[in-house]
């Protein structure tokens, strides 16, 4: 038996398969976006307001009426009378039910049905008994998950019911994208104050003096405008980190969001960013980190000419190049002809280990961790690891300059310890300038030209995968770290560049990229003005992340290069929004 | 603790109550036979029917002959008998022809007689052997197809049901019609308005309508979605306000004895007002006075009206009781 799929406007088919969706942001799986149908906006994230029953429908208001519920957004009044409302574990699969007011719009009940596909071209879901995942953390997540992943991230989730100020970034973050207030207007029934660090019995502020409802509306809207701005500057996941303590709910669905969600939310991840603080123990987690950590475990490879490892500690501020600390190391291991041998690598959590080449790639270049001397075990789990895989290429010699605190790496290896008190002691860093001297001196040298060949190697495998050695067949390096050109007959590739973190290509660079299918953008046949929007995108590599080097092509033909603004996915579906930020555009 | 293994010669239950005939309150007694069980039960049965467990697998005429025969033992000639089977009584798999006649003969002196059967066994065959005095109890439940089918599991339709109160109208029975108050996934809005629509739709062909408040019984679906806080019973409020919308002036006594009334299983308010509106519902069910069902009022009467406008709001049957419980509020 299956719940009856009512009605109407299943199989609607948009004239325009491109969504009316602008998305201004985006923050992980988060987004700030604004929809228009005609004269209407719906702005997500928003929180739609609960009016109480009785009072008639406003634009950007829910609310119930004898049995049924109706919405009110973009101008039209949704409206269903349910009958039988089955709980989100019914063994019957749920309703899909659609509007005629608004075909563009699809509610449907939890459990999700088998099939989605009368889905596929809806703007805006409703799920009608969200409010039943409060319950139910793992159903949330796998809720989500599967909708994001069958839908992908086209149409616009409204969760009725579920959301309070202390998990709406979480829900936010987790890539749902409308809310309302009803939950938290209902527990002020019970005279419950919602505040974003969890719910409040007899609350009591003489100088408020404000009602449960009134305050647990306005703490909705105060938070709904934090998690647009931090929406806006790209760094949603650390207001997320700090909110989610307040709930058992919230903890269980980020962690097993993390873990679950990796695969989907890791390519919303931009590939590049400023600042990020990993505060707490579950920020270990974030997609961002595990990529990199996941990259430098299963497609690194050191430089093969390096034969001796130097391990060191991290330091605050990033890249670690510009630390005090790290211009002494590298002043002892710089000293000669030998130092091409030496193999760099930073010793930090919750990154693992760093390798110097890689050491100004996001988030590498911006991560920020509280360091007291204490490692968490998942901390030295994945460090042993990603030092074990590295150890396993084959060093000659490993010098271990990180002082006290790195016990838990002793049996790994045989190592130097060239560590005297303090790593950054006079005495500590004249052995370790000595003793590389000395394992060093009957190793053959290694040119200058070919460590850098080699080390760009390695960034540029890191960025590009394996189109990188297409790109780099016959090409050598010039300039200053890090500030290399790319060259090949004399004809510049690329530029790495200290800022943005990584290699930017010129468009011999991205002739070669094109060559190779990844990271490459097909648009309609006409030449770039400017930036290319996603209106002009045919295809696009689902693999292209934000902040990537991209080519842009018609037809085998080289258009631009660039940076991607969004994911490769939704430069397919938007119809708006600026898809590649060009550098440089063929004629 | 292993369970006592029950005879097939025994009775189930038997006691002695009030109930109504000929518009007056009688001295009535309740015989519950222990049958190999409803016949719907051994395809799923209803979802919040836990009456599998009153049968026995095998159970022979002459057990059932014997088991008529000790009620017959506790007869005081009341002159209200109900014989119920937790099946159908007119399934002649569950009652063989021998043993219901055996039955029509011992209480053949009642001035009424009652017992229940699902619609599929009520013809013109069956019922043109039925003594006058009877009352066939039918188990509605609600004239929602969809509830039928999806909520309830019931396993006949509505016009099912509609036939089978035909042919015992035709025949000049009485039908008393069992109206279920709030089955699974219902929110209470929901529920009070589809009992009341039963309730109407029923009324012109019912002598009787009996009002049943679910109540969580022993492995059933309902129970399961109970104990996942995922159904409520209805509020005793619902139960008062279907009974009072849905009596009518000249139309068919609205009655309800709720299976535990007042318990966390069964119809049940905040606890302190409860047994007084039972009583209040009790009294109702044979005076048949509005006026018992008015008035009434208690703190949880606004908690009821609140949480109902939640349920609509949040979109949800789970039981708000529990679901809005935070344990670890401040």
């Amino acid at each position: 038996m299956k719940w009856p799929i009512s009605d109407l406007n299943l199989y609607y088919i948009h004239i325009n398969p491109r969504v009316m969706l602008e998305v201004l942001h985006r923050s992980q799986g988060g987004r700030l976006c604004e929809y228009r149908r005609g004269d209407f906006l719906l702005e997500a994230p928003s929180v739609l307001a609960y009016n109480r029953e009785g009072s008639s429908p406003e634009e950007g208001t829910v609310g119930v009426e004898e049995t049924a519920r109706w919405y009110r957004i973009l101008g039209v009044t949704l409206r269903h009378d349910p009958l039988i409302l089955g709980t989100k574990s019914s063994k019957e699969k749920g309703l899909i039910h659609g509007f005629s007011g608004l075909p563009e719009v699809a509610l449907l009940r939890l459990p999700l049905p088998q099939n989605l596909d009368v889905l596929k071209d809806k703007d805006i879901l409703i799920i009608e008994n969200a409010f039943e995942l409060r319950s139910d953390p793992r159903k949330a997540v796998e809720t989500v998950l599967r909708l994001r992943s069958e839908l992908g991230f086209r149409p616009i989730i409204y969760v009725p019911g579920l959301a309070d100020p202390s998990n709406l970034a979480l829900l936010t973050y987790m890539g749902l994208d409308l809310f309302d207030d009803t939950y938290p207007v209902i527990r002020s029934w019970d005279a419950v104050r919602c505040s974003d660090s969890g719910e409040l019995l007899s609350y009591f502020d003489s100088d408020l003096g404000q009602d449960a409802e009134e305050s647990n509306r306005q703490e909705m809207a105060k938070e709904l405008s934090m998690v647009r701005h931090y929406i806006r500057k790209g760094r949603l996941r650390e207001l997320v980190d700090t909110r989610v303590p307040s709930s058992p709910w919230s903890v269980a669905a980020l962690r097993l969001y993390d873990r679950l969600g990796y695969g989907i939310m890791e390519r919303r991840c931009a590939v590049s960013g400023d600042k990020m603080a990993c505060n707490t123990t579950q920020s270990l987690q974030r997609p961002e980190i595990e990529r990199f950590r996941q990259k430098v475990l299963n497609s690194y490879k050191p430089p093969e000419h390096k034969r001796v490892l130097v391990l060191l500690p991290c330091s605050a501020k990033k890249p670690y190049s510009l630390s005090k600390s790290h211009k002494m190391f590298t002043s002892a291991i710089r000293t000669g002809d030998h130092e091409t041998l030496v193999h760099e690598v930073v010793v930090t959590s919750p990154l693992g280990i760093v390798p110097r080449e890689l050491e100004t790639f996001f988030p590498a270049n911006a991560y920020d961790i509280p360091v007291t001397g204490e490692w968490k075990c998942e901390e030295k789990i994945f460090i042993r690891n990603m030092l074990e895989s590295l150890l396993s290429y084959g060093y000659d010699r490993v010098v271990k300059h990180l002082g006290d605190g790195y016990e838990f790496l002793d049996d790994l290896t045989e190592t130097i310890d060239t560590v005297v008190g303090d790593p950054t002691s006079p005495a500590s860093l004249q052995l370790l300038e000595r003793t590389l001297r000395e394992v060093t001196q009957d190793m053959p040298r290694e040119s200058y030209q070919t460590d850098r060949m080699n080390t760009l190697r390695g960034i540029m495998r890191f960025q590009f995968g394996d189109a990188a050695e297409t790109i780099l067949s016959g090409a050598y390096v010039t300039g200053k770290y890090p500030f290399w050109k790319i060259m090949a007959d004399k004809v510049q590739l690329g530029m790495l560049t200290g800022e943005r973190g990584m290699v930017s290509l010129t468009l011999d660079g991205a002739e070669r990229l094109m060559r190779t299918g990844s990271m490459t953008v097909n648009i309609e046949d006409f030449s770039l003005k400017g930036n290319l929007f996603a209106v002009g995108v045919t295809d696009a590599d689902p693999g292209i992340r934000i902040g990537d080097d991209v080519a842009i092509c018609h037809d085998g033909e080289l258009r631009g290069v660039g940076v991607a603004l969004m994911p490769g996915p939704d430069m397919q579906f938007l119809k708006r929004g600026i898809a590649v930020k060009v550098r440089h555009k063929t004629k | 603790m292993a369970r006592e293994k029950r005879s097939p010669r025994e009775l189930e239950a038997l006691w002695k109550e009030k109930d109504m005939s000929q518009g007056r309150t009688v001295d009535t007694m309740v015989v519950i036979l222990r049958t190999r069980g409803c016949c719907w039960s051994k395809k799923g049965g209803c979802h919040m029917c836990g009456y599998n467990s009153a049968s026995s697998p095998v159970v022979s005429s002459e057990d059932l002959m014997a088991q008529l025969q000790s009620a017959m033992d506790r007869y005081q000639n009341e002159p209200f008998v109900k014989i119920y089977t937790s099946g159908s009584f007119l399934d002649e798999q569950e009652i063989p022809l021998d043993v219901r006649d055996e039955a029509f003969r011992l209480f053949s002196g009642t001035e009424r007689l009652l017992f229940e059967s699902r619609p599929e066994f009520v013809n013109r065959e069956t019922v043109a052997g039925l003594p006058g005095q009877v009352t066939v109890a039918l188990g509605l439940e609600s004239a929602n197809d969809t509830i039928l089918q999806e909520s309830i599991h019931k396993g006949f339709s509505v016009a099912d049901h509609r036939r089978a109160a035909q042919v015992l109208q035709d025949a000049g029975l009485g039908i008393r019609n069992y109206v279920l108050l709030k089955p699974p996934y219902l929110s209470e809005r929901i529920a009070i308005r589809d009992a009341l629509e039963t309730i109407r739709f029923a009324s012109p062909y019912s002598t009787e309508i009996s009002v049943n408040p679910l109540n969580v019984q022993r492995g059933t679906v309902v129970e399961r979605l109970w104990k996942r806080a995922e159904y409520r019973p209805p509020w005793i409020w619902s139960l008062m306000k279907v009974m009072e919308e849905g009596w009518t002036e000249g139309g068919p006594r609205i009655m309800s004895s709720p299976s535990g009334g007042g318990t966390a299983r069964g119809v049940h308010n905040c606890g302190s007002c409860d047994q007084d509106l039972l009583k209040a519902i009790e009294r109702f069910s044979f005076n048949q006075d509005v006026g018992e069902l008015q008035g009434h009022d208690c703190d949880c009467r606004g908690t009821w009206e609140r949480t109902m406008e939640a349920e609509t709001a949040l979109g949800t049957s789970v039981d708000l009781d529990r679901g809005l419980k935070n344990d670890l509020a401040v």
